[in-house]
Formats: C-alpha cells, sequence, structure tokens
C-alpha cells in the first residue's frame, strides 16, 4: 500500500505550517516511538494512551518553541518525558496519601482483581523490569531511553539535556546497580561472542 | 588501538556500529577487564529483554482529538522563520501535489484550503479503524476532563479542568435506560494503582462484586481525583487556597456528568461515598446541598471525638518540628519562590508522613485569608509555645465538633450509612462517636463494624448495595 510520507521535519522548514497537515504528519512519523517512549515510563497503557496524545496536542500548541535546526524526535521525546514523569509524580503522591490513610488496614497484596496484564510484561522479563524500576530516575530514564525505546547516547542527552558524558557515567552506574541486583551471572562468554562477530 | 580506557570502553560499546579495528580494541580491554564485561553483559541483556512494544498508530478518538487541537484553520507563520521563501513555499505546494496525486482516491470536490480534502484524500489509504471491541460484560470506564469553573481564583495553579473516572454499567451501551449515580470520594482504592484510572478500575471491580452476587442495580460510578496541585488531598471542602472543591462536586461535576450521560438528573437518584478523610467532607456536602445528594456513605470516616489537640495526630512533637521547618523554609523564600518550593517538599520525601498530614488538613480546613503562602495558619508558631486559640477554633471546625455543624438537611437524608473497622487505627473511635451523636439527636442512619478490611469489598459488598437501595431507580 502507498503511503503518503511528508516528513514533518520538512514541513517545519518551510516558512509557513499548515497545521493539520503538520498534525498529520507528526502522528505517521512519530506517535509509535512516543507511545512506546510513554509506555516504557509509566507502564500503564492508558496512561500512555493519554500521554501520548497531550505530547502532541502540547507539541501544536507550542509549536513557536521549536527550532528547526534541531531534532524534532528528541523535542517530541522531551514533552513526552516530562509529562510521563508528572503523571508519575502525581501518582507517587495518591499512593502516598493512600498508604497514610490506610496504613496496615490494607491487605498488602489488595488489588483490583481485573487489572489486565500490559504489554510490559510480555516484552520483557518481569525480574529485569522491576529492578529498572528500582532505579531512581535518573538513572531509569537513560535505560529506559536506550534500550527499551533504542535512543542512542546522543539523543538521550538531547532529551534530557544533559551532557553525553553524563549519559555514559549513568548507563554505567546503572548497569552495576542492575547486576547487583539481579546477581547477574557470568555472561563472559555470551560477550565475547557477540563481540567478536 | 588496542588500550582503552574503561570510559572508552563504555562509549565504544554504546557505539551503534564498530569499525574492526575499534571491535578488535574492545574484545581485547573486555578480555581483560571483568567490570567492562559485566556493563557489556547487562547491555546485551537489557537490548534483548528491554524493548517494549507500544500502539503502533493512534486510536481514531486520538487522532481526531490531536487533529481538532490542531485547529481547522489555514496558514500559520513559523515565527522561527518569518520571511516565507518564495522557493519554500514551492516546494511545499509541490509536496503536498505530489502527494495529492499519490494518494488521490478519484474525483474530489474538495477546494482550497488543502487539509481538509488532504484528510478526505486520505481515508482510503489509512489502516482500517480498529474493530469495535466486543462489549466488556463488566461494563466500561472512561476518565473525563471536567471543567472546574468552581476552583478559580484558587492559589496553588489548581488546573481549570479536573480528571474524573466514569464508570458505566453493562446494559449502558446496549440500552437507552438512565441510572443513578454514585459519586466516590477516595483516593487509591487498589493500594498499589495508577492515577484516576485505577479509580476507574476500582468501581468495575465493585459494581461487578455488587452485580454478581445479586446485592445491587446498575448504577453509574463517578470518581473525581482528589488530589490538587501541592500533591495533597482536598478534602472536597471550600478553600481560598485550593478552590472550591464542594462547589466543583455539587456543580461542575455533577452538571457535567448530567450533560454527557444518561443519568437519573434528580437528588432522589444521586449518592455519596466518602472513604476516611473524605467521609465527614462527603456528609457536608449532602447536608448542604439536598437539592442535589439524598444519599450518603460514610467508609470508616476520619473525624475528633474530642479536640484536635487531644486526638494528637495534627500536634505530635514529629508534625509540629516537620511544619514548622517547613513554615521557616517558605517564610525565607521570596513569595514567588514558595508555591515551587511547597510542591517539592511535599512530593519529596523530606517531610514527615505526619507533617504532610498536617498541612493538607490546614490548607484544607485553616487556609491563610488571602491564600498567598504557606497557604496555611498552623496551631503553633514555635516548638514549646501553647497553641493560637483563634487557629484552634478553625482547626477544630475542620473535622471536628461535628454536632455543632449539622444542619436540617441531614435529617432528610433517603440513606445515612457509616462503617468502622473492627481493627483499626485512633481513626476508629470517630465513627462510633457520630452514631452515638446522630443517635441522640434523632437522625436515622446505620452504623456498621466491619469484620473485612478490604476496600473494594466494602464498595461492593456494603456500599453500593446500600446505595442502590436508598437511590430511586428508573
Amino acid at each position: 500500500m502507498r503511503q503518503l510520507v511528508i516528513e514533518p521535519d520538512r514541513l517545519l522548514r518551510q516558512g509557513q505550517v499548515d497545521r493539520q497537515l503538520l498534525a498529520q504528519s507528526l502522528l505517521d512519523h512519530y506517535f509509535a516511538p512516543v507511545h512506546r517512549l510513554a509506555l516504557s515510563i509509566l507502564a500503564d497503557e492508558a496512561e500512555a494512551d493519554d500521554v501520548a496524545q497531550e505530547t502532541f496536542i502540547t507539541a501544536l500548541r507550542r509549536l513557536d518553541r521549536y527550532d528547526p535546526q534541531t531534532n524534532l524526535k528528541a523535542w517530541l521525546s522531551t514533552i513526552a518525558v516530562n509529562l510521563s514523569r508528572d503523571r508519575l509524580r502525581r501518582r507517587k503522591a495518591r499512593q502516598r496519601w493512600s498508604d497514610l490513610w490506610h496504613g496496615a488496614q490494607r491487605h498488602p497484596g489488595e488489588r483490583a482483581r481485573d487489572v489486565e496484564d500490559g504489554q510490559l510484561a510480555r516484552a520483557a522479563t518481569a525480574a529485569l523490569w522491576a529492578a529498572v524500576n528500582d532505579l531512581d530516575e535518573k538513572h531509569r530514564l537513560p535505560v529506559i531511553l536506550r534500550y527499551a525505546n533504542g535512543y542512542a547516547v546522543r539523543e538521550i542527552a538531547a532529551v534530557l539535556q544533559v551532557p553525553e558524558g553524563t549519559i555514559h557515567s549513568r548507563l554505567h552506574h546503572a548497569c552495576r546497580k542492575l547486576a547487583v541486583a539481579l546477581g547477574e551471572p557470568d555472561t563472559t562468554a555470551l560477550v565475547m561472542e557477540l563481540f567478536n562477530d | 588501538m588496542t588500550n582503552l580506557t574503561h570510559q572508552q570502553a563504555r562509549e565504544t560499546i554504546q557505539q551503534a556500529y564498530l569499525p574492526e579495528d575499534e571491535r578488535e580494541a574492545l574484545r581485547q580491554h573486555l578480555a581483560d577487564c571483568a567490570e567492562c564485561r559485566a556493563y557489556a553483559a547487562m547491555h546485551v541483556r537489557l537490548h534483548q529483554q528491554l524493548p517494549v512494544a507500544g500502539r503502533a498508530r493512534p486510536t481514531p478518538a486520538q487522532r481526531n482529538a490531536i487533529l481538532d487541537a490542531a485547529g481547522r484553520k489555514s496558514l500559520v507563520n513559523n515565527p522561527l522563520r518569518p520571511l516565507v521563501s518564495l522557493a519554500g513555499l514551492a516546494a511545499l505546494a509541490l509536496l503536498i501535489a505530489a502527494a495529492w496525486f499519490v494518494m488521490r482516491p478519484g474525483p474530489s470536490t474538495a477546494t482550497q484550503p488543502l487539509p481538509a480534502p488532504l484528510q478526505t484524500a486520505l481515508a482510503p489509504f489509512r489502516p482500517a479503524p480498529t474493530p469495535t471491541a466486543a462489549p466488556d460484560p463488566r461494563g466500561r470506564f472512561v476518565i473525563e476532563s471536567v471543567p472546574a469553573p468552581s476552583l478559580a481564583g484558587n492559589t496553588i495553579g489548581e488546573p481549570p479542568a479536573q480528571r474524573a473516572a466514569v464508570y458505566l454499567p453493562p446494559s449502558y451501551d446496549s440500552s437507552d435506560r438512565r441510572y443513578p449515580v454514585v459519586y466516590v470520594l477516595t483516593y487509591a482504592p487498589e493500594g498499589n494503582t495508577n492515577d484516576v484510572e485505577a479509580l476507574g478500575v476500582a468501581a468495575r471491580s465493585a459494581m461487578n462484586l455488587a452485580l454478581r452476587g445479586g446485592l445491587a442495580q446498575e448504577m453509574i460510578i463517578v470518581a473525581p481525583d482528589s488530589i490538587n496541585a501541592l500533591d495533597v488531598p482536598t478534602f472536597f471542602v471550600p478553600s481560598p487556597v485550593t478552590g472550591d472543591w464542594e462547589s466543583y462536586l455539587a456543580n461542575d461535576l455533577v452538571s457535567y456528568i448530567d450533560a454527557n450521560y444518561r443519568t437519573l438528573p434528580s437528588a432522589q437518584s444521586r449518592a455519596l461515598l466518602g472513604e476516611v478523610c473524605n467521609g465527614l467532607p462527603a456528609l457536608w456536602a449532602a447536608m448542604h446541598r439536598p437539592d442535589v445528594f439524598s444519599a450518603v456513605y460514610l467508609a470508616r470516616p476520619l473525624l475528633f471525638a474530642q479536640s484536635v489537640l487531644d486526638e494528637g495526630r495534627y500536634v505530635s512533637p514529629i508534625a509540629r518540628s516537620g511544619v514548622n521547618d517547613l513554615l521557616g523554609e517558605v517564610a525565607a523564600r521570596a513569595p514567588e519562590a514558595a508555591l515551587s518550593h511547597m510542591q517539592e517538599r511535599l512530593t519529596g520525601s523530606g517531610v514527615p508522613p505526619v507533617a504532610q498530614e498536617t498541612v493538607a488538613y490546614g490548607i484544607a480546613f485553616a487556609p491563610t485569608a488571602d491564600g498567598a503562602a504557606p497557604y496555611f495558619d498552623y496551631l503553633y508558631h514555635d516548638a514549646d509555645g501553647p497553641a493560637d486559640p483563634a487557629v484552634l477554633r478553625r482547626w477544630e471546625d475542620g473535622l471536628g465538633n461535628v454536632m455543632s455543624r449539622l444542619q436540617p438537611g441531614v435529617a432528610t437524608l433517603a440513606g445515612l450509612s457509616i462503617t468502622v473497622s473492627r481493627t483499626g487505627a485512633a481513626q476508629d473511635t470517630g465513627p462510633a462517636y457520630l452514631s452515638e451523636q446522630l443517635t441522640a439527636a434523632g437522625v436515622p442512619h446505620r452504623l456498621v463494624v466491619l469484620e473485612n478490611e478490604s476496600f473494594l469489598e466494602e464498595f461492593g459488598q456494603e456500599a453500593l448495595p446500600f446505595l442502590s437501595e436508598a437511590l430511586a431507580h428508573e
């Protein structure tokens, strides 16, 4: 099937932008990566749907702040990461208040019985994700951007607006913490094989 | 290139493509360096196991919402390129024309401007819409963004629209029936959940628990977000700091739900369920607005049987020092920096939980007169002195002094139920006290002692059956 391909970057480099055409183009090119990014941070499809939608609406409202000479994907990703962070903050607040008011009255394992399993559980091992989600935010986000979403270190630096060296350092520390948390077995042979190919 | 440093080795591992010489250098380094080998091993594992598969394309509803937000108007200037080059416009025109040619579905009556016809033209080439899913036999919930004019004028940046979960029962989509509505004021009823969506899941679980047991008729359940912009509970009361949450509940939210869903739009078919610290505020709202609500269920309500001071919750040494520390920090800052500092401190882990509770209570019930930072008046001005009498009266009037605040509306409720946990904490002295006082005042109600402390089960097996009985159905 033939597809209409008008790159949004190209549209934005024009002097004037047709917003409908631009919105269509943004969705065609970037909806999937933005949704994946939100899902990987939030681990909740409904919230990822909301964040993805908010990201594009926010981007369209803030077009005047976008510099067409910079990276559009990084710009959208920054919006998505910030919206996701806000969701996490609200989630933590709600959790904290629930714990405070109810305290020990709740059965520790009480959850809705019909919470659906997310795609996340199917996409990665629970143990690895649990360890990743236990990292603090400054280490967790680079790991998620790098490995769950395939961003290059340079792109992560642009999204999180920190130097590349800092991202390398955070990935290094994150990997060490994950190895400790997971009791990583010696995979020397695997590594040597991969890097010898 | 053979002697890589550790840092160079790690940066090399992160490269997407390795030239042969770099690969060899890395191999040599890894052979000798256990730490970088472990890094590489985790790198490989993460690469293999962490990728997730999100949604490949927006749902039709998402696409429409985003395209609507883009606006239907024609061209807008990109301010970063104020001067439009003719070449640029020509290129755009060519691009659109080429796309139009490729995508054209046949004769079209479309005319300029392009966006609308382009949408039409795109339609045949878009992926087929996701087939409509079979109706969920459990019913479904949606997350609404509800305009909240009653919160206008708040001083903490509370947004003008608030989220709420709206649960629609199983027969909603296959009938023209109208339903009573239960408004649920709670936080995270799952104990480990995600924002307002969790409220929708809980409502669905509870309604199905009730329906499976034949305990209640189908009802719509509405659960508004109850955490305010300072990340603390709102208590659903009027406050110059957070806005008039009681009016948001009784006016904005109820009007919105009645306008957008098939409700039975009368007080006889509306109830409030308030849990713990939202219990008494639910009773106040019903009492103040008998024209809107006719039944109330108070799930283990928090209230002070005696004085706030005697109860001790907000005056313990930890609460006192934590609150005064925070107030000192805010006082040392410029007014414009106070809000962000409060948000940061209340969101973070630096303020003891009991002090956070105290701040939440103060903002709701003892707000500063002008609504300005630090947003509330605390009982104590220092670590050792007595409570300020004027401030104390306001704190007592929050969730204390219950009987002096009762109004006639409470006696005309079609249903009033109060629950208490058999094995609860200090808050459980309140419900029994309230029941005793209501009995003495001749106010009809019931008090239920709960053996099971699961709120979901209470919601489905106690609250919904009671409210279903109390409300008028079609």
